[in-house]
């Protein structure tokens, strides 16, 4: 309602003297507007407009059913232009102008910094208990001190994915440890020199995250109001010093997931493997078309055999902003979306989500493969039982955001200049406890 | 100079038309600007709880400047873009200068053609120029030796960046000299050739002159540029392991106010640089004056 | 400094007609062709590949060499692709880029010319600060002042609109630095003094010879303009919410932003930047010929 105003105050614009004219003009239609919502909620019988953003291409069609099914509540899509802490740091900027969006898309490491910056509220008044819907890993992701935050939308747990022809040629099976993914590595390389198994990703935190999960790691620790943070943990320093190793030996590209080398040596088949997640399937045809129906998903390498834990990389929820004027109304919307048999359904379908939501994880919907995994039928079965292994960290920082960009600087000055990945975890670690120190947050590490 | 305006009239007519760029100047441009300076002098200082019951935009004093200065970071920043700004503007002005002449000569054809040629890399958006020169220099499709040749290594990488550079504004500043050269009365270049001078020779001795006050404008403004360096760093940051988020100072202002909601240090940052780019334009202006007086007179 | 050198033109209609200043006809210079040549293709290449590429499907982009074209059928599908792309939402993206460049690129080039022209040909009292302020400007950075603007702009309840886009480009510092040094060189007091003697008043005389001799700086702050505006990224990233009021910078980005669900769409991205380049290389060629002052300039004179 607001916006619509707003966005009149537009034809004032196009005189010379726009500046005094515009700025007249827009006072007082804001100060309409003020007044027409504060007449809004009252009549039951009016239809609350509210505003999402969310950047899944597929979400047309989930918001249009809604519209359909609920004449009272139009949703209106925002696809935003950026992702990752470009939007977060949009929505804490716009926040404070109190121009958000009644609803949002926002990935689980970003959670705590949102409800530090306030940019989220509390559903705890609006929606019932998750409890019975997700598993404990998910809840833990979005409820802090007894308050839920968003709804779960989806889990993505690791997976590995390798070219089955590939290791097929040299006689390998999907390795189990990562010992033998190293050793596997050394081998494929040897064979072709062009060949890697994989990359170490400098350029994506949360990739090194789900490793370091996997490996027992927990970055940030709470006890009542007290942070620890142990971003250089024995166990980070473990990983770390892993991948250094296959990194020197250069039987690994250090080349980032998604930059234009990677793609292209993952089209050509230089690159014969991906440490990636439940959700890669949707991207590898625009990544590696032309190596359709070589790859084949494995649980990830772990690091005693047979132990089943695993991270994640990426997965998100959906949120209510503090900007929102029909939070009742947004909390339903949610609810419906990421925790509702109908919702889900649309997700899974036209977003290609893998739901957070247990019961979901058993859907019809999710027999058939993803188009690219056609040959392996089994795909999001398997997907169901590596998601049971999931562990996260007790709970992410509340500036992630200032890990995030640190952890990409020092580990992809650490590849340029082949200095050491601990020394870089160091300096992670330092500047997170730094920002959090200064924030006045409490914080021993 | 000295002509211009010495005869003064009453008329209003100036005034009235300085007023709407000073006056749009001042609510877009100054109170931003006083905005952005008052946010450097603050800080969020979150009390209470795990997550903070309450969060609070705080008075921070210097302590936003003081950590930019403390860090080593910030200084290497500056370095690195001192390093790009040395190879990349000498190179755009003479060859900006060079081209423009050209386009401006008797006899030169396929000049529309050419200047075309030379602007169109301005108009590619910088939405595709991080695309367009990964394929370029990366060594999986690179046609240009990006397989033998590391065009992302500690030293090339400032040739690379500032190649990008220079391939970007070099059309921009060969249309502003292009255009002082139109200006230009014809007579002055007539009177030489019928004195038998050559093309070339009326390029430098006549033209040349006459345009310093532009030349030496792009450089100034080249000079300004080059300090405010951030699109081609950004743009080819995701290519490569090379250029960090604050590889260059306005990388780190961009970083700190557009991903880690630091707009606070991000603001301090900003002014720091800002201090330095005054100073250092303000000595660049007294030569670029020093200069120009000395070949008008 | 170079108006003492101008005098007023003496050339001919029928001179004017053949060429502007250059005698008509001449030997080929041979020199300056080809440096014009080489600096040609060192620009053209690389922005060469955006046209290829637009031949080529998300396949084809990795999978083929950069410089070889594929088929017509890929640059079509593309097209279509780009133009149907989630109900026709680049058309309109096109279009808001339009009213953002064309609205901001005149806008700013009036208010350039008007002030250059002024501080250029006019002493008055505070007009060398004046100056030099409009000049200081220059040293703010955009990325430092765009979300304050945000902030100051959204108290008034002006964000995501299409005036937040274009009010805050309209003055740009380089631009009235441009006109005021061409209306020093460009514009004779000689003229302007003969207008007054006829009794023309200062607008007329501005309107009548000022401008028009001005036209070729206009000109080049007009492009200048309209392209800076068409490609900013910055500022509408921050005034705008609402996918409809996108430029294609803005929407074309969001259109590659790895998000972990979907694939990117890079070969629409490519027919999508093409096609955003199209309006501009029309509107340089179709300026150009106002750079060929002479004409006007000799009818003035005369």
């Amino acid at each position: 309602m607001r916006r619509k105003l707003a966005r009149h105050g537009a034809v004032a614009a196009s005189v010379l003297a726009a500046a005094t004219v515009a700025l007249a003009g827009c006072s007082s239609s804001s100060s309409s507007a003020a007044s027409s919502t504060s007449a809004g909620p009252a009549s039951s019988n009016q239809v609350v407009h509210l505003t999402i953003t969310d950047w899944d291409n597929g979400m047309p069609a989930v918001v249009a059913a809604w519209n359909k099914s609920h004449p009272d509540i139009q949703v209106q899509l925002i696809k935003p232009t950026g992702t990752g802490y470009t939007l977060y740091n949009k929505l804490i900027t716009d926040n404070r102008a109190g121009t958000n969006p009644d609803i949002s898309e926002i990935e689980y490491q970003a959670l705590p910094e949102m409800v530090a910056n306030k940019v989220i509220i509390s559903l705890n008044q609006y929606i019932p208990s998750l409890s019975s819907l997700y598993p404990q890993a998910a809840l833990g992701l979005v409820q802090f001190q007894g308050s839920t935050y968003g709804v779960p939308q989806n889990i993505c747990p690791m997976v590995f994915f390798y070219r089955t022809d590939v290791f097929k040629k040299l006689g390998l099976s999907a390795p189990t440890t990562w010992a033998q993914y190293a050793a596997d590595a050394a081998k494929i390389h040897k064979a072709n020199p062009k060949e890697y198994l994989g990359n170490f990703d400098a350029a994506d935190p949360e990739w090194f995250a789900g490793l370091a999960q996997q490996a027992g790691a927990n970055w940030w620790t709470t006890s009542g109001s007290n942070w620890t943070v142990a971003i250089n943990d024995a166990a980070t320093q473990k990983v770390a010093n892993y991948w250094q190793g296959l990194v020197n030996s250069g039987v690994i590209s250090p080349e980032p997931s998604f930059s234009t080398q990677w793609e292209t040596d993952m089209n050509k088949g230089n690159i014969v493997g991906w440490i990636s997640a439940q959700w890669a399937p949707n991207q590898f045809p625009s990544i590696a078309p032309s190596t359709s129906g070589q790859w084949t998903a494995a649980a990830l390498p772990a690091w005693t055999a047979g132990d089943k834990t695993v991270g994640t990389w990426g997965g998100e929820a959906e949120v209510v902003t503090t900007s929102s004027k029909h939070p009742k109304q947004a909390a339903e919307f949610v609810q419906w979306m990421n925790s509702s048999q109908q919702g889900l359904n649309l997700l899974i379908k036209n977003v290609e989500v893998f739901p957070a939501a247990t019961f979901a994880q058993s859907s019809p919907e999710l027999q058939t493969p993803p188009p690219f995994m056609s040959d392996q039928p089994g795909y999001n079965s398997l997907m169901s039982s590596i998601s049971t292994g999931v562990r996260n960290f007790q709970m992410w920082g509340p500036d992630a955001s200032v890990t995030f960009s640190s952890y990409s600087d020092a580990f992809a000055s650490a590849l340029q200049n082949h200095t050491s990945f601990v020394s870089a975890l160091n300096s992670v670690q330092k500047a997170t406890v730094n920002d959090m120190k200064n924030a006045g947050f409490q914080v021993t590490g | 100079m000295a002509i211009a305006g010495r005869k003064k009239h009453s008329s209003k007519l100036p005034v009235l038309f300085v007023a709407p760029a000073l006056l749009l100047l001042a609510l877009f441009t100054f109170a931003p600007a006083i905005y952005a300076f008052y946010l450097s002098l603050m800080k969020v200082h979150v009390t209470g709880g795990l997550l903070g019951t309450s969060t609070a935009q705080v008075f921070a004093g210097m302590s936003n400047y003081t950590s930019t200065f403390k860090d080593p970071q910030f200084w290497s920043s500056l370095e690195r873009m001192l390093l790009v700004a040395v190879i990349g503007i000498p190179v755009t002005v003479v060859l900006a200068t060079v081209f423009a002449l050209c386009l401006d000569a008797n006899g030169a054809r396929l000049t529309t053609v050419s200047r075309l040629a030379l602007f169109l890399p301005y108009a590619v958006p910088g939405v595709i120029a991080s695309l367009l020169w990964g394929f370029l220099y990366l060594p999986a499709t690179s046609p240009i030796g990006g397989g033998v040749f590391d065009y992302f290594g500690n030293r090339t990488i400032f040739f690379t960046v500032a190649n990008v550079a220079v391939w970007g504004v070099i059309g921009f500043n060969t249309v502003v000299l292009y255009t002082a050269l139109r200006a230009l009365p014809p007579d002055i270049c007539r009177a030489a050739e019928v004195d038998g001078a050559t093309e070339l020779q009326i390029a430098l001795r006549i033209k040349l002159p006459q345009i310093a006050p532009a030349i030496s404008m792009i450089a100034l403004f080249s000079l300004i540029n080059a300090l405010q360096l951030f699109n081609e760093p950004t743009a080819l940051k995701p290519l490569t392991n090379a250029i960090t988020s604050t590889w260059v100072p306005l990388m780190r202002v961009y970083s700190d106010s557009f991903v880690n909601n630091d707009i606070y240090g991000g603001a301090a940052s900003a002014f720091t640089l800002l201090i330095m780019t005054v100073a250092v334009t303000v000595a660049g202006g007294a030569v670029a004056t020093r200069l120009t007086r000395r070949q008008s007179s | 400094m170079t108006t003492t050198a101008i005098a007023p033109g003496r050339m001919t209609g029928k001179n004017a007609a053949a060429g502007g200043s250059r005698p008509p006809r001449r030997a080929i210079n041979w020199r300056a062709t080809i440096i014009l040549l080489i600096g040609g293709l060192y620009c053209v290449l690389p922005a060469l590949w955006i046209l290829v590429a637009a031949t080529k499907s998300n396949a084809q982009l990795f999978s083929t060499p950069p410089y070889a074209p594929s088929s017509l059928k890929s640059f079509d599908s593309n097209m279509s692709g780009i133009l149907g792309w989630n109900g026709h939402i680049f058309l309109r993206w096109w279009l808001n880029s339009l009213i953002y460049a064309a609205g901001g690129g005149i806008l700013s080039t009036i208010i350039a010319g008007m002030a250059g022209y002024a501080l250029g040909k006019y002493t008055f009292t505070g007009s060398r600060l004046i100056f030099r302020i409009i000049v200081a400007a220059v040293l703010l950075p955009q990325i430092l002042l765009a979300v304050p603007q945000y902030l100051l702009l959204a108290k008034f309840g002006m964000t995501n609109s299409y005036q937040s886009v274009i009010l805050p480009q309209l003055v740009s510092p380089f631009a009235i630095y441009l006109c005021k040094i061409y209306a020093e060189a460009g514009v004779p007091d000689e003229i302007m003094e003969a207008v007054r003697i006829d009794g023309g008043s200062e607008f007329r005389i501005f309107w009548s010879v000022g401008s028009r001799l001005m036209l070729p700086a206009l000109v080049t702050v007009l492009l200048l303009q309209f392209i800076a505006v068409w490609n900013n990224f910055l500022l509408p990233f921050v005034m705008l919410n609402n996918s409809s009021l996108y430029p294609l910078t803005l929407g074309l980005y969001g259109m590659i932003q790895p998000t972990g669900g979907q694939p990117n769409e890079y070969s629409l991205v490519i027919a999508g930047v093409f096609l955003a380049i199209v309006p501009l290389a029309i509107l340089f060629l179709s300026l150009q010929r106002f750079w060929r002052i002479d004409l006007l300039s000799g009818g003035i004179k005369s």
